[in-house]
């Protein structure tokens, strides 16, 4: 998995972490039942404090997308597999809006709209 | 770099690997089998603290030396069959030379076990013959250094690889990546630099260390003589678990770290990006 943090970004690098995680385990680039990378180790590659990763792997463990054990790591869930219709479908929303020439950020919009 | 190098390289290959340790296993056997009519008709094949403690017919010790031999032959040249650019690499030479070594140790240190039991009522009157497995070692050992002067020289891999482009990074950008290898391992890189973690190993290179990130293509058997934290006779180092792409660091001055792990290439550019970033200028 490549997560991209954007360091100068409002969202917490923490929250950015874990956005990064998450997609990568909907995407299946990390597998349901595959450990992540300690949270030291993982922090001592990116130069962050090790409660950074702690804290997004706290909020990804109450999201149910990930199994965090004491002694055990963080283990990916196959809840995120869950995902895969979502997935698909976003696919199929981001593939029609390529072809209405519709920016992200519209589309974006559109989508929180629907949530209303 | 022709075939044709590649053809009489695997001929010699077969000839010192294969045909040349069987045949020593072969004589081994013959004068073994002529020893026959004055040996017990069970003799000692393994030796305890307090002398004789396995017993076998005189055939296992005959047909032992040649079959192992040819098992082991067999399995060492499936192995490292496969060549770089039609040369032997010096991993691989040593490889090959172990199956010269197993031919030796067995073929004198076995025939020299019968030896001593010649003319035996009982097999359990046996004299201690340890010492003629060491003298096969000895053997062994001369037998595999011939082998490697009877193999092609060794060569160098020639293709070195692609030096890996930085991943373009926006200004405050960071990235991360991680992939597991083998389901055991883990290697992850990031501005702080590689990590490779599992089976009780933790290597961590720091960017300011790394020179170069290159992909390269990894041959276990061929460039490290087997899987596992490695070192190769070229010099190079690290966790070889399987044949094909891998990450190649050079780093502190020369030194070059090798890691297989899929997805190469994105981690090479991220660990690329990392270096160049904290290189001083």
């Amino acid at each position: 998995m490549l997560l991209r943090i954007d360091a100068a970004s409002d969202v917490p690098i923490f929250d950015q972490l874990a956005a990064g995680i998450r997609t990568s385990a909907i995407s299946g680039a990390v597998a349901p039942g595959e450990r992540l990378p300690s949270a030291k180790e993982l922090a001592r590659t990116l130069d962050v404090n090790v409660h950074t990763v702690l804290h997004a792997y706290q909020v990804l463990r109450d999201e149910g997308i990930i199994d965090l054990r004491p002694g055990r790591g963080a283990t990916v869930t196959d809840r995120a597999s869950e995902y895969a219709k979502l997935n698909a479908a976003i696919n199929v929303v981001v593939t029609e809006a390529r072809e209405l020439d519709i920016h992200p950020a519209a589309l974006t919009a559109l989508i929180r709209e629907a949530y209303q | 770099m022709t075939s044709g190098t590649a053809r009489s390289t695997h001929r010699r290959m077969i000839l010192v690997g294969g045909v040349l340790p069987t045949v020593v296993a072969l004589a081994a056997a013959i004068v073994m089998f002529s020893w026959l009519p004055e040996l017990p008709e069970v003799i000692a094949t393994h030796w305890g603290p307090s002398g004789p403690d396995g017993f076998g017919s005189p055939w296992f010790a005959i047909l032992m030396p040649v079959g192992l031999t040819l098992a082991y032959a067999m399995f060492v040249l499936v192995l490292s069959w496969r060549l770089r650019d039609g040369v032997l690499l010096a991993n691989q030479k040593l490889v090959l030379t172990s199956i010269a070594f197993i031919s030796g140790l067995l073929s004198v240190g076995i025939t020299g076990t019968v030896y001593v039991q010649r003319g035996l009522e009982d097999a359990t009157l046996a004299p201690d013959a340890g010492w003629w497995m060491l003298v096969g070692a000895g053997a062994g050992l001369a037998f595999g250094a011939i082998a490697w002067f009877l193999l092609p020289a060794a060569g160098a891999v020639t293709d070195d690889g692609i030096e890996a482009p930085p991943l373009q990074l926006r200004a405050d950008e960071i990235a991360v990546w991680s992939q597991r290898v083998r389901g055991l391992w883990r290697v992850t890189a990031g501005p702080a630099g590689l990590s490779v973690t599992g089976l009780g190993v933790r290597k961590f290179l720091p960017a300011e260390s790394i020179e170069s990130v290159r992909v390269v293509q990894v041959s276990p058997v061929p460039e490290f003589g087997g899987w596992g934290y490695r070192v190769s006779l070229d010099g190079r180092f690290g966790v070889v678990l399987r044949a094909g792409v891998a990450i190649e660091v050079k780093y502190a001055g020369g030194k070059r770290f090798v890691v297989t792990v899929d997805d190469a290439a994105t981690g090479a550019s991220v660990l690329s990006a990392a270096a160049a970033a904290r290189r001083p200028a």
